[in-house]
């Protein structure tokens, strides 16, 4: 039998589910090099592009550029209000706009055909994603959710308070359950509003290893003998207000701390500066940052990229600017000084970005151990990390098989929904398989579509007719009409063609069969509208743009 | 809340069917005080209401009822209209003051102007002001702001008209004191958004520098009160929290006018395309 497949999006608190999703699923990840990476580690994976149907990928990427104009041509002449700072902004916002869409509309529609290809498979079991909120996620899940295939998002992050409630992307769980690491991110979700039912405690599987970690299990850093005070630098989401401003309050943070470190040394020369650049901040901004400490008044004793818990386990005070290593470093059992951030509970020390404030918070922090700092930091791992047994991994999986085995129960697929799916992917053979011997209209209708794109006229005709006896609406009158337009019975065809119209307005089809309707009848000025009008609703209908090249040139 | 103010013991209010609700007052004429409670943007002989508020007014009295705002040029639906009120109340030797408010309101210009857009701008207005904070914030430009308007701006005007010796109205409240009232409300989520809407719909071209004002009334003062509900302050953070609404209602708007499945998920790319812009206007506009 066919494995089922689940798809992983290989973030932090994905990762540590792999090996024991692939035990029972075919891993389905967003990348070829990321596929190549788990099978080599033996490990059963497919990038998503496997599910492509090339015809469909080379349909879409030439119908996108049309796609995109339409789009900002409606954008342009929609009531929207412009507006900030009191000034009207119309031309620069459709520029952001148009550069959005241009960018990302072919991918987007590539990503939804490829929602639905694994959806038509049937073997889709389940999504399982670190964020849930980018463009090609969005599109996954909207093409996977309309068919019920269930959806975790594991955040991988610490979401601050200081954002937007009701106007932050993240605010909104696109997912069907979140799964949060502790307290303090449900209360972030439940003040967003994301229902009760949709948010789970389970730990973040990513913070599992950390679990009953000896400190001194680790090398040493290979540093001067004196305490370690490292420095972890954030990062700045594309989905951050105002990025210029933060950009600059962050670099004052970073010139805070290090400033503090050079007030300390002063007392206690031997305190050892490591700055940990945040991951997703490119290698050659290392040179800069070192650059920045210097002129600060602190030479770094090291840059470390390295294993973060390594070097979270041989700190003695992490000062860092809003981030999760904070979770991290507390996890560790290492105090934390944190700059202009506030997390739940007393186990980091926010502190003002004045360089005396943080050496005194540091300093403070340096001698921060024992039972008090212990009972602060199981509280903050609470709150953060939720049970903290090095479960969180069981936990979230034992939610996934939770949330498949319920749709297996309550939904088991209806094969006119596969059939549908199928036809998306021009599946045609498959379609008029999987609606054999079903009776209901619209599935006659949909089988009739498919005999007839396969040619089979003798099959399809009969089929519509028992569709709309059935009672079959605007897609068998259009279906039908199309196809006596092409047996020539135009009569016929056109009140088929305007039925399908007046019950459906938005039938690209009926639109189109009747400007070729009426192209055939001579009527070219009658024939140009109607065509338009079946563009304007599907740019990608080939059959319309055909024809009215045909009668108006390219 | 405005016609309340000019009442007091003794007052004469013309009934009505409908409108603001006060107690019966004593019914003998002249008064020294007579108010109209009703609305002026319903039909009623409102010509023939005045006239009574007039006639039932004693020498040294007060007039005060409410009547449209914005435009009361020929044609435009405006049933009492503040400026033909005015004009009889002038005539009828009465000093008259006219406090404009309401300026989102029903009669009001910016409605108006709104067009095809109204029903689903004005249910996103109903929405902002679900919210209490909002409502507080709207109370307070209404006092302290729209009441310096000029009357064609407003939605409704308090009309109040004083003969003979009655006590001058009381002066609008300090520019300082809404500053202060409105100080901690820029933190308030739900009050950040609603400024988003007026500022995109209402303020846009009207010359009204929202960030600059925001700039001016910040004050480090409230990072205690931010602190105490484990947030933080810095410089600008007004103005970034103002620019995150925006931006988020303007990719709103977008995927609205685009109507469609694959718009929606384009979210997070044109919230931060409108970050992105947003941060160039606020860095363009910051002072040097």
């Amino acid at each position: 039998m066919t494995r089922p497949l689940v798809f992983v999006s290989c973030g932090a608190p994905v990762a540590p589910l792999l090996a024991a999703l692939a035990q029972r699923y075919v891993l389905v990840v967003p990348d070829g090099v990321i596929a190549e990476r788990l099978r080599a580690a033996g490990l059963e994976a497919l990038p998503w592009q496997a599910f492509a149907d090339p015809a469909r990928v080379q349909a879409i990427r030439a119908a996108a550029p049309g796609l995109s104009d339409a789009w900002m041509a409606r954008l342009a002449a929609a009531d929207v209000a412009w507006g900030f700072g009191g000034r009207d902004r119309r031309a620069a916002c459709l520029a952001g706009v148009r550069a959005v869409v241009e960018r990302t509309v072919a991918s987007q529609l590539l990503v939804g055909e490829i929602g639905r290809s694994l959806v038509a498979t049937g073997r889709l079991a389940a999504i399982v994603l670190h964020e849930d909120v980018t463009a090609p996620v969005r599109a996954l899940l909207a093409a996977s959710g309309a068919a019920g295939v269930p959806s975790v998002h594991l955040p991988h992050g610490v979401y601050a308070r200081e954002r937007l409630v009701g106007a932050d992307v993240h605010g909104t769980l696109h997912a069907d359950v979140v799964a949060v690491g502790g307290t303090a991110q449900r209360a972030w979700f439940l003040a967003r509003g994301v229902p009760v039912d949709r948010i789970v405690v389970t730990g973040n599987p990513a913070w599992d290893r950390l679990h009953g970690l000896r400190r001194d299990a680790f090398p040493p850093l290979g540093l001067p003998p004196g305490p370690v005070v490292t420095l972890a630098t954030s990062w700045i989401g594309g989905d951050s207000a105002h990025r210029s401003h933060v950009a600059r309050l962050h670099a004052r943070m970073t010139t805070a701390a290090i400033a503090a470190v050079a007030r300390i040394r002063r007392v206690r020369p031997d305190v050892r500066l490591v700055l940990r650049p945040h991951p997703s901040a490119p290698p050659e901004a290392d040179a800069a940052l070192i650059r920045h400490a210097v002129d600060a008044g602190a030479m770094p004793d090291r840059v470390e990229r390295g294993d973060a818990t390594a070097l979270l386990a041989r700190t003695d005070v992490l000062v860092t600017l809003p981030s999760s290593i904070a979770v991290e470093a507390i996890l560790v059992g290492t105090p934390v000084v944190s700059l202009a951030f506030a997390y739940d509970g007393d186990a980091v020390r926010p502190c003002d970005l004045d360089p005396e404030a943080v050496a005194a918070a540091v300093q403070a922090a340096l001698d921060d151990r024992g039972d008090a700092f212990a009972a602060r930091r199981a509280d903050f791992a609470t709150r953060y990390a939720g049970p903290s047994d090095g479960r969180a991994g069981e936990r979230v999986l034992a939610l996934i098989a939770d949330l498949v085995a319920r749709r297996a129960v309550t939904a088991a697929p209806d094969r006119l929904d596969v059939a549908r799916g199928l036809a998306v992917a021009s599946r045609w053979a498959d379609v008029v398989d999987a609606l054999d011997g079903d009776e209901r209209p619209d599935a006659l209708a949909l089988r009739a579509d498919a005999f007839a794109r396969l040619g089979r006229m003798g099959e399809a005709e009969p089929c519509f007719r028992a569709a709309l006896a059935g009672g079959a609406g605007a897609a068998a009158h259009a279906g039908l009409g199309l196809l006596l337009l092409e047996r020539g019975a135009h009569a016929e065809a056109e009140a088929m063609l305007r039925g399908a119209a007046a019950l459906d307005a938005t039938s690209d089809l009926a639109w189109c069969g009747l400007g070729v309707l009426a192209a055939l009848r001579g009527d070219v000025d009658g024939a140009v509208p109607l065509l338009r009008r079946a563009l304007a609703i599907n740019p990608a209908n080939g059959d319309a743009r055909g024809a009215l090249d045909a009668l108006v040139g390219g | 809340m405005l016609l309340r103010d000019v009442y007091a013991a003794g007052t004469r209010v013309l009934a009505a069917a409908t409108g603001f609700r006060v107690p019966p007052g004593d019914d003998r004429a002249p008064c020294l005080v007579v108010v109209d409670p009703s609305r002026p943007e319903e039909p009623a002989d409102h010509d023939a209401r005045l006239l009574r508020l007039v006639g039932e007014c004693a020498a040294d009295g007060t007039v005060a009822l409410i009547a449209c705002g914005g435009t009361t040029a020929p044609g435009v639906l405006a049933p009492r209209g503040w400026s033909a009120v005015q004009a009889t109340l002038t005539a009828a030797g009465f000093a008259v003051t006219l406090t404009p408010f309401d300026v989102l309101g029903a009669c009001s210009p910016w409605r108006a102007a709104l067009g095809v857009r109204r029903d689903r701008v004005l249910a996103e207005l109903d929405a902002h002001l679900a919210a209490p904070s909002v409502r507080r914030a709207a109370a307070l430009v209404e006092t302290h702001l729209v009441v310096r308007l000029a009357p064609e701006q407003a939605g409704r005007v308090l009309v109040v008209g004083r003969r003979g010796s009655a006590p001058p109205p009381v002066p609008a409240p300090s520019r300082a004191a809404f500053d202060a009232a409105m100080r901690p409300l820029l933190h308030d989520d739900a009050v950040m958004r609603w400024l988003a809407f007026v500022d995109a719909e209402l303020l846009t071209g009207a010359g009204v520098d929202l960030v600059g004002w925001m700039r001016s009334v910040a004050s480090p003062a409230v990072g205690r009160l931010l602190r105490s509900r484990g947030r933080w302050w810095h410089e600008d953070l007004e103005v970034q929290r103002l620019g995150e609404a925006a931006a988020h209602r303007l990719a709103r708007e977008t995927i609205r006018a685009l109507d469609g499945e694959v718009a929606a998920t384009l979210e997070y790319d044109l919230v931060a395309a409108f970050n992105e812009a947003i941060g160039a206007w606020v860095d363009e506009e910051r002072p040097a």
